[in-house]
């Protein structure tokens, strides 16, 4: 019920992780996922390393989130910590931030 | 409208992570209820004045949340009139497809002012959500007037309530069900009693 107020203010998401698409099928599948997963599996990490969300020690991305505006702009960031799914608020305020109309 | 790609718009600080390579966020702070409990709205279990407030977002179908029903229980009993404990709607439809018409049903019965019994004995019966049959036996035991009952979930009356309850789910940083706030902040540990009360009585 979440993805709706995404649509809202016309933006897509996209997930990604260094894992294979096999492995994202299956995942996808279980989850009932109604988004893409793209997979940053070859050459490992590279586009995780790109956003500065790689963490080189355990080989995986950082549980990190993008808000990017319509010229592909990172217009928020945010990292949380391994254990803590970060939820989605923080997206929902900077996509707002963004349709703001600006001085 | 500023275009570099360090520009940010959150309330909280957060790093730029095109900076930070892959570094943990130095200082973590669990998001907070931003939707303040309302007595007139809310379904509150306790004294509505308590110094202890405990809100879950839950799912009737979670079976994380149906683990975590016993638990909130204990807090419960252990935390006594301290305690008011609120239950908001947060179901995951793509996932659990007897979770809108299960939080329909407890909604409907607490608008005739059964709410906890109703939302006791759907966790009570997770296995059963799927045959409505069930609910409604339960309806009519509670002395519900079945005929509103069963008309008020056919015609989704309380729909928007309950996306209205997701939606500040969502705002507040709601990441799954169940999702606990204790008085105020995300309960980040683990969804047992022993857990929340250490949270909830805890000098801040």
């Amino acid at each position: 019920m979440v993805m709706p107020e995404f649509k809202k203010f016309n933006a897509e998401l996209l997930a990604i992780s260094v894992d294979n698409i096999w492995s994202h099928l299956a995942f996808a599948k279980d989850r009932k996922l109604n988004f893409p997963v793209l997979s940053d599996f070859e050459p490992k990490g590279n586009i995780s390393r790109k956003f500065g969300a790689y963490k080189e020690k355990i080989g995986e991305s950082a549980r990190a989130l993008f808000v990017l505006d319509d010229k592909g702009i990172v217009r928020w960031s945010h990292l949380s910590p391994d254990g803590v799914n970060p939820g989605a608020e923080g997206i929902l305020s900077a996509l707002e931030q963004l349709n703001k109309p600006q001085a | 409208m500023a275009t570099t790609t360090a520009t940010r718009h959150s309330r909280r600080p957060s790093k730029t992570l095109l900076e930070a390579t892959g570094k943990e966020a130095e200082s973590y702070e669990p998001p907070k209820l931003v939707v303040p409990v309302d007595p007139s709205r809310d379904h509150v279990q306790g004294d509505s004045k308590a110094i202890l407030t405990l809100v879950e977002y839950g799912d009737y179908q979670c079976p994380f949340c149906g683990a975590a029903y016993p638990e909130v229980k204990k807090v419960q009993k252990e935390l006594g009139s301290k305690l008011r404990f609120v239950f908001r709607n947060f179901p995951l439809t793509n996932v659990h497809e007897f979770a809108m018409v299960a939080a329909e049903t407890s909604e409907a019965a607490g608008v005739q002012g059964k709410f906890w019994e109703m939302h006791d004995f759907l966790y009570e019966h997770q296995r059963t959500l799927g045959d409505y049959s069930v609910a409604l036996a339960h309806a009519k035991k509670l002395g519900l007037d079945t005929q509103k009952f069963e008309r008020e979930i056919s015609q989704h009356v309380y729909q928007k309530r309950i996306k209205d309850d997701f939606i500040g789910g969502v705002r507040s940083g709601v990441n799954g069900t169940p999702t606990f706030y204790v008085n105020g902040v995300r309960h980040d540990g683990p969804a047992e009693a022993d857990a929340i009360v250490k949270s909830l009585t805890a000098k801040p």
